[in-house]
C-alpha cells in the first residue's frame, strides 16, 4: 500500500475493492503508532472508534451506499477538537486527562461523510495562543519534521502536518489562528487550507481568538483540501461565526486567472525561497496574468498581538487567574500572556475599528485579482533544539499572512520546492467567500508541478 | 513610535496590575519575560494609538439585538 495516496486515489481503490476501509484503517493505524510516536505527532490514536467506524463504512460501501469521497478514508484531528472517549488534551499538560462528552461538529460531520477517525495528533500546547519560543512546547514532546528529524514541523498545527507528509493519514483537520495552518504546511510540504472565516464551524474547538480562529484541511493536495472543505463546512448554531449558507466544492477552472503578487513578502527571507518563489511566479505565467500590488499600510503586527492578546486572555482568564499556565512546558508560554491582563479595553477596541479600515482596503485591492501570491514563509524548518530568532520581532511589516488573518480571507499553502531538502511553501490568497477560486488556482499550480508528490524518504 | 518610547513609569504600572494576581507565583526571570510582553503590548498599543479613526469607525464587529 503507497501511504501517500490522494483521497481521491484511495476512493477509487476502496470502490474496486483492491483495499477496504478496514485494512486502510489498520494500515495507517501502525503507521501512526510507530513512526506517528518516534516523531513526538502522536496525543492518542482512536483503534476502537477507528474500527467500530471503518466497519460501518465497509458495510455500507458493501451496501452501495456512498456517503461521497471522503467515504472509508482515515483520518486525523488537532487535539484542540473534541472527541468523544478520548481525552482532549489542547496539547497541554495540565489538561492531560480533559474529556467532552461530545463530538465537535467538524468530527460529526466528518463521520457523518464516512471518514474514519484514527488519531488525535499534536498541537502546541494551547494552540500557542500563550507565546511560545521553542519546539518543545508540546505535550508530546517537540514535533519532528518527518523531512529531517533535527528540524521542527511548524506550529501549532504539528501533529496534521508532520502526519500527512509523512504518509501516516491522509488527510487531517488543523486550525488557524495567526498561520498555525499555513506555517506546518509550509515546513513539511502538504496542502494547507484556512477556509473564509466562518466557513468551518468552530463547534467543539479550543477557542483562542474568537474573531480569529479558523479550522481547515490539511492534505496531499489542494484537491483534497476541496474534498474535504465540503464536507465539514456549512452553518452551526453552536458557532454564530459560521457562514449561513452551505458550501459546494465544484472547481472548474483551470487558467485565465487574474493573480497578483506582493514582492517583499518577508524581512530577511532566504535567497533561497526568494529563487524558489521566483521559479513559481513563472509557472503561474502561463496560465494567468501576473501583477505586483503593494499592500496598504497599515500596522499588521501590532492589531495581531494586540486582538490575539486580549482574546486569548479572556478565553483562558480562569486558566491563566489559577496559575495553571504555570504547569505549561514552554517557559514563554508559562506566563507571557498573564501580560494581556493588563491591555486596556479601548486599546482592543481600537484595534477591531482599524481593523475594519484594513479589510476594507484589502477587499478594495483583491477585487481586481483572483489571488494574490507570495512566499507562505520567511524561513524553512527550524532546527528543534533552538530557541527561534522569529517568533517576537517580525511583527510591524506588512503581511498579507496577517492580512489574511485579519480579514478572515481564504488561503492555502502548497509545497514549492525544496531547500536543502527541506520545503517551502506557496501561499495563495483570495477574496472572502470565493474558496473555490482559491482552490482552483491551486489545483491549476499543482496539476503543473509535482512537488505534492515527492514524499520523504 | 518604539518601545523605548513607551514610558516605564507605564510599563510598571502595568506589571503591577499583572503581578497584583500573580505576583507571588512567579520568579524573578519571570517577572522579567511578562515586563516585556506588557512592554510589547503597550508599544503596540502606542502605534495603534497613532492612527488616524474618526469617531464613527465601528470596532469590525457589530452588535446585534436578539429578536425574542
Amino acid at each position: 500500500m503507497d501511504p501517500y495516496l490522494s483521497i481521491r486515489a484511495l476512493g477509487r481503490l476502496l470502490r474496486s475493492g483492491e483495499t477496504s476501509p478496514t485494512e486502510l484503517t489498520r494500515f495507517y493505524l501502525e503507521r501512526l503508532d510507530s513512526t506517528g510516536r518516534e516523531l513526538n505527532l502522536v496525543v492518542a490514536l482512536t483503534p476502537e472508534r477507528a474500527e467500530r467506524e471503518a466497519s460501518v463504512a465497509e458495510a455500507e460501501l458493501r451496501a452501495g451506499i456512498d456517503r461521497g469521497p471522503l467515504h472509508g478514508i482515515p483520518y486525523g484531528a488537532k487535539d484542540i477538537l473534541a472527541t468523544i472517549g478520548t481525552p482532549t488534551t489542547w496539547g497541554a499538560a495540565p489538561l492531560r486527562e480533559q474529556t467532552f462528552e461530545y463530538d465537535a461538529v467538524a468530527v460529526q460531520r466528518l463521520r457523518q461523510a464516512g471518514a474514519v477517525l484514527v488519531a488525535k495528533l499534536a498541537t502546541i500546547e494551547l494552540a500557542g495562543g500563550m507565546s511560545y519560543n521553542s519546539a518543545n512546547a508540546a505535550l508530546t514532546g517537540p514535533p519532528l519534521n518527518p523531512w529531517d528529524r533535527g528540524r521542527w514541523t511548524g506550529g501549532s498545527s504539528s501533529g496534521p502536518a508532520g502526519a500527512v507528509a509523512a504518509g501516516l493519514v491522509p488527510f487531517a483537520i488543523g486550525s488557524d489562528t495567526g498561520g498555525s495552518i499555513i506555517g506546518p504546511a509550509s515546513s513539511t510540504g502538504v496542502s494547507g487550507m484556512r477556509p473564509t472565516y466562518g466557513r468551518i464551524p468552530r463547534t467543539g474547538a479550543m477557542v483562542l481568538a474568537w474573531t480569529l480562529d479558523r479550522l481547515g484541511p490539511m492534505c496531499r493536495t489542494a484537491d483534497d483540501c476541496g474534498l474535504v472543505l465540503q464536507a465539514v463546512a456549512g452553518p452551526d448554531p453552536g458557532d454564530p461565526a459560521s457562514l449561513t449558507h452551505p458550501y459546494r466544492y465544484k472547481p472548474a477552472r483551470l487558467a485565465s486567472f487574474r493573480l497578483a503578487t506582493v514582492p517583499r513578502a518577508f524581512e530577511d527571507m532566504p535567497p533561497e525561497v526568494e529563487v524558489n518563489f521566483t521559479r513559481t511566479l513563472d509557472q503561474f505565467r502561463e496560465i494567468g496574468t501576473l501583477e505586483e500590488i503593494e499592500l496598504p499600510d497599515f500596522p499588521y503586527g501590532d492589531l495581531m498581538s494586540v486582538i490575539l492578546a486580549a482574546e486569548s486572555y479572556s478565553a483562558f482568564d480562569q486558566f491563566l487567574a489559577e496559575g495553571r499556565s504555570l504547569e505549561l512546558t514552554n517557559p514563554g508560554s508559562k506566563v507571557t500572556r498573564l501580560g494581556a491582563r493588563a491591555l486596556p479595553a479601548h486599546v482592543y477596541l481600537r484595534a477591531q475599528r482599524i481593523r475594519r479600515q484594513l479589510n476594507g482596503a484589502m477587499a478594495g485591492l483583491l477585487a481586481r485579482y483572483d489571488a494574490v501570491l507570495s512566499p507562505a514563509s520567511g524561513w524553512i524548518a527550524a532546527p528543534v533544539d533552538r530557541e527561534f530568532p522569529f517568533m517576537g520581532g517580525r511583527t510591524r511589516t506588512r503581511s498579507i499572512n496577517f492580512a489574511s488573518n485579519l480579514g478572515g480571507l481564504p488561503a492555502i499553502s502548497v509545497p514549492n520546492g525544496f531547500v536543502d531538502g527541506l520545503p517551502t511553501g506557496l501561499l495563495i490568497t483570495s477574496r472572502a467567500y470565493t474558496d473555490t477560486t482559491l482552490l482552483e488556482v491551486a489545483n491549476a499550480y499543482q496539476n503543473r508541478s509535482d512537488w505534492q508528490q515527492r514524499h520523504p524518504a | 513610535m518604539t518601545e523605548d518610547s513607551t514610558s516605564a513609569a507605564v510599563i510598571e504600572a502595568m506589571l503591577a496590575i499583572v503581578l497584583g494576581q500573580h505576583g507571588g507565583r512567579l520568579s524573578a526571570e519571570q517577572i522579567d519575560t511578562v515586563r516585556q510582553a506588557v512592554a510589547d503590548l503597550a508599544a503596540a498599543g502606542e502605534r495603534l494609538g497613532q492612527f488616524p479613526l474618526d469617531n464613527s469607525d465601528e470596532p469590525v464587529f457589530i452588535f446585534m439585538p436578539v429578536e425574542g
